[in-house]
């Protein structure tokens, strides 16, 4: 259905497949930059990966202006102000991340302080602060599930004042991302399953949320069915490159597709649920995924349906009625997390991520104050979100 | 021969300016006093800090109004732009004879944005719900968003005292009951509303 309203936006030029990393040198030039610092973690460099793009800067003729490789999982206000002295010391031009969503949302905020000419961060938090041209970014992802290559967002801790700081706007989408099969090759099954399990849950929040619409549906749909096709047969074989390569586009489509549609529940009880208990984004939405679909049901039952078409397969969806196919969805998200569990030991429910269930309640009180929550199809409050983590507990 | 391209200058929507000006006139003399009556927004407004500031404003340099949080009460501020042609950054918003006197703009603590006259309008007549607006994007936020959600909650209660059940119905995903204590509190709040609003109308002009 055509909403009344909607706008849609991803400038991000994709470059996915083998040896896709090569061109990193090209595109930079592309966009005018000679000399990137490279902002990364120690797990990235521990792997290897960061060799991979030091080897694809040689016989370029570019200076790699610095490697930041010390970030932290959780990407603060102190450490942004760190990376843009080196930024500023070492005559940098351009922003090259490699990692998850940490190093990728340092990247951002960096890019926001040199790019604005500021030193105060905190200036620019909320929506469509920025004003001036960003400097060029380009992103590498080595999971393949938070598409923080293609959204519009980035949040950073302040933790002298232990807040999170969101900066939203349309010019933090990466320049371009090089999707490149040897940058996830090494991802062990549960992260793997845990990333695209994040994806997944992007891309059917996308397609079920309140600011959905035909762009954002149509990347969606191709992420749920590229996801549904890989994920398991990578976690059984890590080295399959094509289904490695085709679990980062698909964790790109659904960035592209939230990103403009964005998520509702299932992210504001997981953002809440990884606050307060450190369980990891990825497995607290493989564990909310059904439950969030279940919830809001009645608001969305078409949507969820249409969905077992890209999920379930063409012969799921014609053998299942009509009147089933929402239902059927729910247990087939049920049936890959079982999957998941027994292949590489993902919690299906909180117990076994490690919450306590003395925590629920500050987990529901936090939930209901996350702003993903204005996009559920469905309203959510306090004891609505108690109960619906009580059924995700065991 | 002269130039027949002359640059043109777009007249302004006064109509919908004003109409605009007096709902967050209302809203703000309705909203005062449903801190104070009603116990669920009293308890979201309880969560905030003492010293909280917020504004609803219509962009570049249309309509706004401010609140302030002082000595745990919720106050309507009203505005007064000393120069509505300095960077919005810079300029300065001066109280309506509140307790705390002025507030600088760069000092307010949650800013929402409407991107355009027609947006405001539509969403404060009120044609569309919050969530809506802010799935179409005609809302923005500046400022910790965690407080816009407590903000959300309360001003869907809020409309629930000022309309008819057929019109807040449809702009919320669950619209509050509104049961006798509901109704008594309505009464008070509409009550306030008669009251303060001269004041507040005397002071903005």
């Amino acid at each position: 259905m055509l909403p009344s309203y909607y706008e849609f936006y991803n400038s991000c030029k994709i470059i996915s497949g083998k040896k896709a990393l090569d061109n990193l040198p090209y595109e930079l030039r592309f966009f005018g930059a000679k000399r990137p610092i490279i902002i990364t973690d120690k797990g990235v460099v521990a792997a290897g990966l960061v060799d991979h793009v030091k080897n694809a800067f040689k016989s370029s003729e570019m200076t790699i202006g610095a490697i930041f490789d010390d970030v932290p999982p959780d990407s603060s206000l102190k450490l942004v102000t760190e990376i843009a002295a080196v930024y500023r010391e070492n005559n940098c031009d351009s922003f090259v991340a490699v990692g998850g969503g940490s190093p990728m949302d340092t990247a951002k905020g960096v890019n926001i302080v040199i790019s604005e000419d500021s030193e105060k961060l905190s200036d620019f938090m909320g929506a469509d602060m920025l004003t001036r041209p960003m400097r060029p970014f380009i992103a590498i992802p080595t999971t393949s599930g938070t598409g923080s290559e293609v959204t519009l967002a980035a949040v950073i801790a302040d933790t002298e004042k232990n807040i999170k700081m969101p900066f939203v706007s349309q010019k933090l989408i990466a320049s371009a991302t090089i999707l490149d099969p040897r940058m996830t090759i090494t991802m062990p099954p549960h992260i793997t399953a845990a990333t695209a399990m994040d994806a997944l849950t992007h891309a059917m929040e996308a397609y079920t949320c309140i600011q959905k619409n035909p762009m954002s549906d149509a990347y969606a749909h191709a992420a749920i069915k590229m996801v549904k096709e890989h994920l398991v047969r990578v976690v059984k074989n890590g080295d399959d490159e094509n289904g490695r390569l085709a679990l980062a586009n698909a964790a790109t489509m659904a960035g592209a597709a939230f990103s403009n549609s964005m998520t509702g529940m299932i992210h504001s009880l997981g953002h809440a649920t990884g606050g307060v208990c450190h369980v990891p984004h990825g497995v607290a939405m493989s564990i909310f995924l059904p439950f969030g679909l279940e919830y809001n049901m009645k608001k969305i039952e078409p949507y969820l349906a249409e969905m077992l078409l890209p999920f379930g397969g063409e012969d799921e969806y014609v053998k299942t009625p009509a009147k089933y196919r929402a239902r059927r969805l729910i247990e087939l998200v049920r049936q890959l997390r079982r999957e998941l569990r027994d292949l590489c030991g993902l919690p299906m429910t909180l117990k076994e991520a490690g919450v306590s269930e003395s925590a629920l309640e500050t987990i529901a009180r936090l939930s209901i104050d996350d702003p993903a929550l204005t996009f559920n199809p469905e309203e959510l409050e306090y004891e609505d979100a108690l109960e619906v983590l009580k059924q995700a507990y065991q | 021969m002269a130039n027949p391209y002359l640059p043109i200058k777009p007249g302004r929507k006064w109509i919908k300016e004003v109409i605009v000006k007096s709902v967050f006139l209302f809203m703000g003399t309705a909203l005062e006093s449903a801190a104070r009556r009603d116990p669920d927004i009293k308890k979201e407004i309880d969560t905030w800090d003492n010293g909280f500031t917020m504004m609803m404003n219509v962009l570049p340099f249309g309509p706004y109004m401010t609140f302030e949080k002082t000595a745990g009460k919720f106050c309507y501020r009203g505005v007064r732009i000393k120069d509505r042609k300095n960077d919005i950054k810079e300029r300065e918003v001066k109280g309506n004879g509140g307790e705390s006197g002025n507030i600088k703009l760069q000092d307010i603590d949650l800013i929402v944005n409407f991107k355009n006259i027609e947006s405001a309008f539509l969403a404060l007549t009120p044609q569309m719900g919050t969530p809506q607006a802010y799935a179409e994007r005609r809302l923005l936020v500046r400022g910790n968003l965690a407080r816009v959600m407590s903000f959300s909650r309360c001003l869907n209660i809020l409309l629930a005292h000022l309309y008819p059940r057929f019109v807040y119905a449809s702009l919320m995903k669950r619209p509050p009951r509104m049961g006798l204590k509901k109704q008594l509190i309505r009464l008070m709040i509409m009550t306030d509303i008669a009251l303060g609003l001269p004041g507040h109308i005397l002071r903005s002009t």
